[in-house]
């Protein structure tokens, strides 16, 4: 496998990522991007805040090599990581996250149980504050074209009252700000996803209908795991690009997600190789 | 048949039959987006969209509502306000899913007017809750129940693939690509009741790009041909057999042929015939087998 040619990551026919045609447009689009144990998505997270703050994207695609400073405004928005760890890991895509004007962090990790949700089994208005929060950080923003990352909030399903519904009606007001929110989320079969789950309080359930209604809302999806056949020296595992319930071209005439299927290689030096399958 | 599948499909798309309320079901391998585009496309009646889960306003709503913050009843004033008394309204619903289930035929009987027709979809992916009240219908079957017309949206497969791997792969949210999942073309099983109480089935293909509507002819499986095209070139002996033994075969009259024709005389009646070993007993009113 080794020997083969690396492909480049592209998820839309124009050749692009994050598409000039969807920040320039006047519409918001959905897109999720799921994950099971073993293939974090991290580099890829890392790799899109880079094409949109940057137009590059260094690791995965040899071809974007334009720059174009300022080029979009990241919000990212963790209930799974503090800003440390995204300033750390986006050096190695020559960023420098501390300083970019463009990069907002929202952090919903480090003080989320102790400050944020204090009372986790009626958590309803208190994680509404923090959405309002949210949101009136991205509306703060003058830059139209905004690109909102959401990672981990399946974390409110499973630790909080908070009902999939809900979550989903304030995403909803997220995504109508941004020109393009990724979801970030795990979909573990049994422990996160299982369509066969049918007790309302059971957090799988939540997480299952909170997952099955947001691909009813997105134009396309980016979906990670590992190898079927089994673990592999020389593959991390296989991602593929879907389009979504709602085809892009119905919102932005003429662009379409380019359906494929990749396997990729995270080396030991954090390089990510990347093939068509 | 296909003609009257035809214009029960186009009447019932332009919103002419008196249906009041349409139910549309789809999936995670196929959404209802196209469908409710083809309603968009055969109607000039105005159109309320209330929405859950639409980011953006679809260009053909007339009248949008954002029903994610807002109380059953406000949203029975809203299509109530926009929906005139004379003319008809089409009213979309995205998607049912959204409402409790105790509360769904609630909801439904607050909008329904006679100059209404409501269209909601329901995704048949989505988890459903098991109902707190012992043996309460899912909202699935109370939906299927309420619905004059069912349009069931189904994936179409261009090529042929294994759908039980397909469906599978759904189940662990695995969404396979270059399947043409979420395509313009579908497939559509349209159920109607009419007023009689009875059920019309019918089965089309869509395409929404061209907007044409054909009759879906089911794909016979080609894994059982018949045994003669098996034996065919096998080995050097003949194993097919001719017309003329086929003919002769068919003549051949088989002994419970003739066991039936002796008895079919009585006309279908159990007809007994006493062994020499029988003990009948004429007087005993119990004793008589029928």
């Amino acid at each position: 496998m080794s020997s083969g040619q690396n492909q480049d990551l592209i998820l839309f026919k124009d050749n692009s990522l994050v598409s000039e045609q969807i920040l320039n447009s006047k519409a918001s689009l959905l897109s999720l991007i799921t994950h099971v144990q073993g293939t974090s998505p991290a580099w890829l997270t890392n790799s899109l805040i880079e094409n949109a703050l940057c137009g590059t994207a260094a690791l995965v695609n040899n071809d974007l090599t334009k720059k174009v400073d300022n080029r979009a405004e990241v919000i990212l928005i963790s209930f799974l990581h503090s800003k440390d760890h995204y300033i750390k890991n986006c050096r190695k895509n020559g960023l420098d996250l501390a300083t970019n004007p463009s990069f907002t962090f929202v952090d919903c990790f480090t003080k989320l149980f102790t400050e944020t949700i204090k009372t986790p089994e009626k958590a309803s208005s208190e994680v509404a504050n923090l959405f309002g929060n949210i949101i009136s950080t991205i509306s703060k923003i003058e830059n139209s074209r905004k690109v909102v990352f959401v990672e981990a909030p399946e974390i409110l399903l499973q630790a909080t009252s908070v009902s999939s519904d809900e979550l989903l009606a304030l995403l909803l007001k997220v995504n109508r700000l941004s020109r393009q929110l990724f979801v970030i989320s795990s979909r573990d079969y049994n422990t996160v996803f299982n369509l066969d789950s049918s007790v309302s309080q059971d957090p799988v359930f939540k997480c299952t209908d909170f997952l099955v209604k947001l691909h009813h809302r997105s134009q396309y999806n980016i979906s990670l795991q590992p190898l079927s056949t089994g673990r592999a020296n020389d593959i991390t595992g296989s991602l593929a690009v879907s389009t979504g319930a709602i085809p892009v071209d119905s919102l932005i005439p003429n662009l379409y997600v380019n359906e494929k299927e990749y396997i990729f290689n995270i080396t030991k030096d954090s390089n990510v190789r990347l093939f068509l399958r | 048949m296909s003609s009257n599948a035809s214009v029960l499909l186009n009447r019932l798309l332009a919103l002419k039959e008196p249906t009041p309320f349409l139910l549309v079901l789809d999936s995670l391998l196929q959404s209802a987006h196209y469908l409710l585009s083809e309603f968009a496309h055969h109607n000039n009646s105005k159109i309320i969209f209330l929405s859950y889960e639409t980011t953006n306003i679809p260009s053909y709503a007339s009248e949008w509502l954002d029903c994610s913050t807002v109380s059953t009843a406000e949203i029975s004033d809203f299509v109530k306000k926009n929906s005139p008394p004379t003319t008809g309204t089409l009213v979309i619903i995205d998607s049912l899913n959204y409402v409790t289930n105790t509360e769904i035929t609630q909801f439904l009987t607050s909008i329904i007017q006679p100059s209404v027709t409501i269209l909601g979809v329901y995704h048949t992916n989505v988890p459903q809750e098991q109902s707190k009240i012992l043996n309460y219908p899912s909202s699935l079957t109370l939906l299927s129940y309420i619905a004059s017309s069912i349009f069931e949206v189904e994936y179409f497969p261009h090529h042929k693939i294994d759908l039980e791997t397909l469906e599978n792969k759904i189940s662990r949210l695995e969404i396979p690509v270059n399947l043409g999942l979420n395509g313009s073309t579908f497939k559509l099983t349209l159920s109607n009741r009419r007023k009689s109480g009875r059920t019309l089935i019918y089965q089309y293909e869509i395409n929404s790009t061209t907007h044409t509507y054909e009759i879906h002819k089911s794909v016979k499986d080609d894994a059982n041909p018949e045994d003669e095209e098996l034996l065919k070139d096998l080995t050097t002996f003949n194993l097919s057999t001719s017309n003329k033994q086929k003919l002769a075969r068919e003549q051949v009259e088989l002994p419970y042929m003739q066991a039936q024709e002796s008895l079919g005389s009585s006309g279908g009646a159990i007809v007994y015939e006493f062994e020499k070993d029988d003990d009948y007993d004429e007087e005993d009113p119990y004793e008589d087998p029928f």
